[in-house]
């Protein structure tokens, strides 16, 4: 049952010809209604829905008035024209008016709720959104209204609903951040939301090719002042390959939280550990560590080698499942741990004397787990693949592997077992530099912290903003024609584009009224008109090779620039 | 961005706490906006875009607002709020057969000659056109005689339109209201293009055929054909000009014809010893009275003019020349020799019957070039005729002696000397044949009148008027160009993705071929095709599935 008193400065009714209506300007509804709801609209804010039905029930039948109050409740739990949550509009103080207004869209329902996340792109995107709240007000796409915290709130978004994406374009966002780039329906709020969006691109290659797939249709649509957040250098530089806006790629390191990764007593940790894994010879011998998901992507076969190659050493690994491993013979000195509660694995990663991460490349734009491991002071063992070399440093043994460039889509490069086992067998081997190596890794993960991601994303937000407002809001477009010419040198009839000195508001800027062009750039110039640059880019690449398409772009950039401004 | 005027779905404003809101009640939807797009709203039902963004931009003091507010609008269009994606039913004009007729004579048109165009026979027909249809002519308003021209122009029934003679002037923004259609006086003019992009008015543009004798001249004719619409056309003033074209022209139906018409009471057969004696003191040469004169009218470039003009005199020099330009521009000088003259067909009335008179026999060259209104005058003063070029012309077909030539559209003109002279040499002898063509030129002319080609040119307009424009938009769904990853190859390719429920992919040729559809002619969508695309036959299957 609908309860009043309700507030209804947020509705507004009309007759429009002999039909009324009611618009919520919250929700930018409108809704076609009958006498009754417009007589009880004008009673609810003052009398109790009691007296509503029985003032109105001298004007209709009693029936009709409780149906219509059915209906309005029905409507309030759908949160059109009455919000079960009453918004608190927040007041403008100094600092909010500063604060940055950030829509975050994810894919999953349940915004800020951290113990839910698995994988390292939530456990980054999670892990941001929190360290993001302390700097801005965030927006949080999910299912239902809520609020997160004093700063994330949860908002109703629904594709099909135009109501829905005018509230997102009204609302006036300086910023929108998504969850991951593979989440491509949200593509088509690049033409709703006129504010930059930052998408990161936290996988690159592998994934049979749908992640760099994803990453160009993003691309293709993105504006001058939208961006790329990516974790390492390693993904601009393979990006870098194929478009040729590498601008629009912006490294931003992910962090870890010291308060959950942090170095224990190893000595400690190793016989806690053997103790609760009832696995003695983890306190007896050294031990090497993993700590992923357990598949071949994640170099689990190679792992497995490395074990057989040094059955002497203690092998342990903690991993959800072991997967299709679980069903074969593993070596003797191979130890599974079960996956822990994230707050208690710093104590499974400190009883690491070193941590061995043999992925495949492709898998790795930055290796949180790695970061995570080096935070409890363990030396890590990678091979030489996409962004981990950048995130280890000089804190840890680099290997040198295998990548296929033109491998982009599948499995594509090698790491060599022994070549990680000689690596493992050194470090083991040499106490000194192994203790070294893990008081430069603790020292290292202390310098990326999630509060610095953020920052640097706020910067991001701020530069992008700046490039916005420097953006021409208004472009001018020429009339393009395609013509034949007799070509009196070769003496034959060619083709030539000509840039006619007509603009779609009939100004005619330039000098002369017709300016003969090649093919290329005229085409250019015509597609520009619906369609973005790197779209363009795409099409020119298609015709002439990327060599080429950078040449033309760049001449129809310069022309552009001289004509808006 | 929107096209005005436009549909509007079923709007409802109001005002509440000093904020404006529209609300579309078929979308459902509510919208805070701001006064500019309040005013557009307003507006937009009646009026076009650029008429908005003039008066809105005056009111609110800043044209870059009321273009935002526009980016603004169509960002929702596009979405579907607000504008209804119905295409415009406009009611159907009353039918009425006044046609109001924008002239273009060319925006640089310099008018030293008359009053208010270089050439006499445009003069004649745009005061005849004013006669039967509102005609409207742009003229500058910093000319130094302004009043006069005006006053001059008005006496002839059209309507001037002045406009600021600054370098952002565009004719098409001083189209009348409800205009018919565009009259451009030549088409070779640069400037003109701009009739044919951003509206839907349909356009005539004139073929000249004198002005066909350079390749400038001939690339424009190319570069137009393309450019128009389906619902304009080039007017020719020759029977043989489309010919020349018919080669690099695939659609030929878009040349019509439209022959000047002649003035048989001013230009008729008269007194020849007469004529003869005034030409010869004209030209101050009594030569001219000892021989036949033969006149030949100029087509050619002025070296190849005088080329032919050698092995002709060489060839048949028992006669008298006398070469005829149709303007007074031509730089052209007679060599000195006794029986060869030259004189530029005057250009008033009062002198060129008995310069035509004077003549025994015309030589004309049927070629881009020549003057199609010198051939109907000086046929329409009873001379015999002798016609070489590309095809008879249908003008006087069957009332002069041809001879043929090959057509070239872009080498040097071969002129058959020996065969013109020959047939010179027997028309000379034979004065009964001489005065069969005549008599025969006489009659063929005597269709070629004023109104009948005033009439010709609204009943083009009437024709195109009713020719459908093509469809606002051709394509529904957006479109997107990208580049993907191809696993197999191992490569970075591009595709066009058509942006619906189920994103389509198509190749990037046919998408460009979709999304320019919308602003250029098919003609020019083909010819872009063709060069960017690596196989002809893939051209061609776009095309075909595209139309």
């Amino acid at each position: 049952m609908f309860v009043c008193p309700k507030s209804t400065t947020h509705l507004h009714k009309f007759r429009q010809g002999d039909r009324l209506y009611v618009a919520d300007l919250s929700q930018c509804v409108v809704l076609e209604i009958d006498n009754i709801v417009w007589d009880i609209l004008d009673l609810c804010p003052t009398g109790s829905s009691e007296e509503i039905i029985e003032t109105l029930g001298k004007k209709y039948d009693t029936d009709f008035v409780i149906e219509a109050l059915e209906s309005l409740a029905t409507l309030e739990q759908q949160g059109v024209l009455f919000s079960s949550l009453e918004r608190n509009i927040p007041a403008l103080g100094s600092e909010t008016s500063q604060k940055m207004k950030i829509l975050v869209l994810q894919r999953s329902r349940y915004a800020a709720d951290i113990t839910r996340a698995a994988g390292g792109v939530s456990v980054a995107h999670h892990n941001l959104i929190k360290a993001l709240g302390t700097y801005a007000s965030l927006d949080v796409v999910g299912e239902r209204d809520e609020k997160f915290n004093e700063n994330v709130e949860g908002i109703r978004f629904q594709f099909n609903d135009k109501s829905a994406r005018l509230k997102l374009m009204k609302n006036n966002y300086d910023g929108v951040l998504l969850e991951s780039h593979q989440a491509k329906r949200f593509l088509s709020l690049l033409q709703s939301i006129d504010a930059p969006f930052v998408v990161p691109l936290y996988s690159a290659r592998g994934h049979n090719g749908d992640v760099i797939n994803a990453g160009l249709f993003w691309y293709a649509e993105m504006r001058p002042f939208d961006a790329f957040l990516v974790p390492t250098d390693s993904v601009k530089d393979l990006y870098s390959r194929f478009v040729s806006d590498t601008d629009i790629f912006h490294t931003i390191p992910l962090g870890v939280d010291h308060k959950k990764f942090y170095p224990l007593d190893k000595g400690k940790a190793k016989i806690e550990v053997a103790k609760r894994l009832n696995a003695p010879q983890i306190a007896a011998s050294p031990v090497v560590g993993f700590f992923s998901r357990f598949q071949p992507e994640k170099g689990a076969g190679i792992y497995i080698k490395i074990a057989r190659h040094l059955p002497h050493v203690c092998f342990l690994l903690t991993a959800p499942t072991l997967n299709i491993y679980a069903h074969q013979r593993l070596p003797p000195n191979l130890i599974c741990a079960p996956q822990q509660p994230r707050d208690q694995l710093a104590r499974l990663l400190s009883a690491f004397d070193v941590y061995c991460f043999p992925s495949m490349v492709g898998e790795e734009t930055f290796g949180l787990a790695l970061l995570e491991t080096m935070a409890c002071g363990v030396p890590p063992i990678v091979p030489n693949l996409d962004g981990l070399p950048e995130v280890v440093g000089d804190a840890g043994l680099v290997v040198p592997a295998q990548a296929y460039d033109n491998e982009i889509g599948s499995f594509a490069g090698r790491v060599s077992p022994s070549a990680m086992a000689d690596a493992v067998n050194s470090l083991l081997t040499d106490e000194k530099a192994r203790l070294a190596l893990g008081q430069k890794a603790r020292e290292r993960a202390l310098t990326f912290t999630w509060d610095k991601t953020a920052q640097n994303l706020i910067a991001l937000f701020r530069k992008l903003k700046r490039t916005q407002a420097l953006e021409d809001r208004y472009k001018r477009h020429f009339a393009v024609s395609f013509a034949p010419y007799f070509n009196t040198r070769r003496r034959q009839i060619e083709s030539q584009a000509i840039l006619n000195n007509i603009t779609a508001e009939k100004q005619r800027p330039l000098m002369k009224d017709r300016y003969a062009q090649p093919i290329e750039d005229g085409l250019s110039l015509a597609l520009l008109k619906k369609h973005g640059i790197h779209e363009v880019e795409a099409v020119l690449h298609h015709l002439y090779g990327q060599e080429r398409a950078e040449a033309i772009l760049e001449k129809i950039f310069g022309f552009q620039e001289a004509v808006n401004g | 961005m929107i096209e005005f005027p436009c549909n509007l779905h079923n709007l409802h404003h109001f005002k509440r706490d000093g904020e404006r809101f529209v609300a579309d009640l078929d979308a459902g939807v509510v919208i805070p906006v701001n006064e500019v797009v309040c005013d557009i709203l307003n507006a937009c039902s009646v009026s076009e875009t650029d008429v908005i963004v003039d008066t809105l931009a005056d009111k609110h003091g800043s044209r870059s607002e009321v273009l935002e507010a526009l980016v603004f609008l169509s960002e929702l269009s596009e979405m579907g709020i607000l504008f209804s994606s119905d295409p415009l039913t406009f009611d159907p004009p009353a039918p009425k057969d006044r046609l109001k007729i924008y002239v273009s004579p060319g925006v640089f048109e310099s008018r030293e000659t008359t009053p208010f165009l270089s050439s006499a026979a445009n003069h004649h027909l745009v005061a005849r056109l004013a006669a039967h249809a509102d005609v409207y002519l742009p003229l500058s308003e910093s000319d130094n005689n302004r009043q006069e021209i005006e006053e001059d122009v008005r006496a002839e029934g059209v309507q001037p339109i002045f406009f600021r003679n600054d370098r952002s002037f565009s004719p098409a923004k001083f189209m009348p209201k409800g205009c018919d259609g565009i009259l451009a006086l030549s088409p070779l003019t640069e400037g003109e293009e701009v009739f044919l992009k951003f509206n839907t008015i349909p356009v005539v543009l004139r073929l000249s055929n004198a002005a066909l004798v350079s390749h400038a001249a001939r690339n424009a004719v190319l570069e137009r054909a393309v450019a128009l619409r389906n619902f304009d056309a080039f007017a020719a003033d020759a029977s043989w000009t489309q010919n020349f074209f018919s080669d690099v022209v695939s659609d030929q139906s878009v040349f019509h014809q439209i022959p000047y018409g002649v003035d048989t009471s001013i230009f008729k057969p008269m007194d020849k010893t007469k004529c003869k004696h005034q030409l010869a003191q004209a030209l101050g040469n009594e030569a001219i009275l000892q021989k036949p004169l033969v006149g030949v009218v100029q087509g050619l470039h002025p070296h190849e003019m005088l080329r032919f003009m050698r092995k002709l005199r060489v060839a048949n020099p028992n006669v008298n020349y006398l070469v005829i330009h149709s303007s007074l521009m031509d730089d052209f000088k007679s060599d000195g020799c006794v029986n060869f003259f030259n004189i530029a067909s005057l250009q008033d009335k009062e002198a060129s019957p008995f310069l035509f008179n004077a003549l025994d026999v015309l030589v004309f060259p049927a070629i881009l070039g020549a003057s199609p209104l010198l051939l109907l005058e000086i046929v329409a003063c009873g001379i015999p005729t002798i016609v070489c070029g590309y095809a008879v012309p249908e003008e006087i077909s069957g009332a002069c002696r041809f001879v043929e030539t090959s057509s070239t559209l872009f080498d040097p003109i071969q002129l058959p000397v020996e065969s013109v002279s020959q047939e010179l040499k027997l028309l000379l002898e034979n004065p009964e044949e001489q005065r069969c063509f005549g008599q025969a030129g006489l009659a063929a002319v005597s269709t070629y009148t004023w109104e009948a080609a005033i009439q010709r040119i609204l009943n083009l307009f009437r024709y195109l008027r009713r020719c459908p424009t093509l469809p606002p938009k051709s394509t529904k769904h957006r479109l997107l160009f990208k580049k993907h990853y191809n696993l197999v190859s191992g490569e970075i390719e591009s595709e066009a993705l058509v942006i619906s429920r189920v994103p389509t992919p198509i190749d990037v040729e046919q998408g460009i071929a979709m999304t320019l559809l919308d602003e250029q002619t098919p003609m020019e969508i083909k010819i872009l095709l063709e060069s960017i695309c690596r196989e002809p036959e893939h051209a061609k299957k776009i095309l075909e599935n595209l139309i």
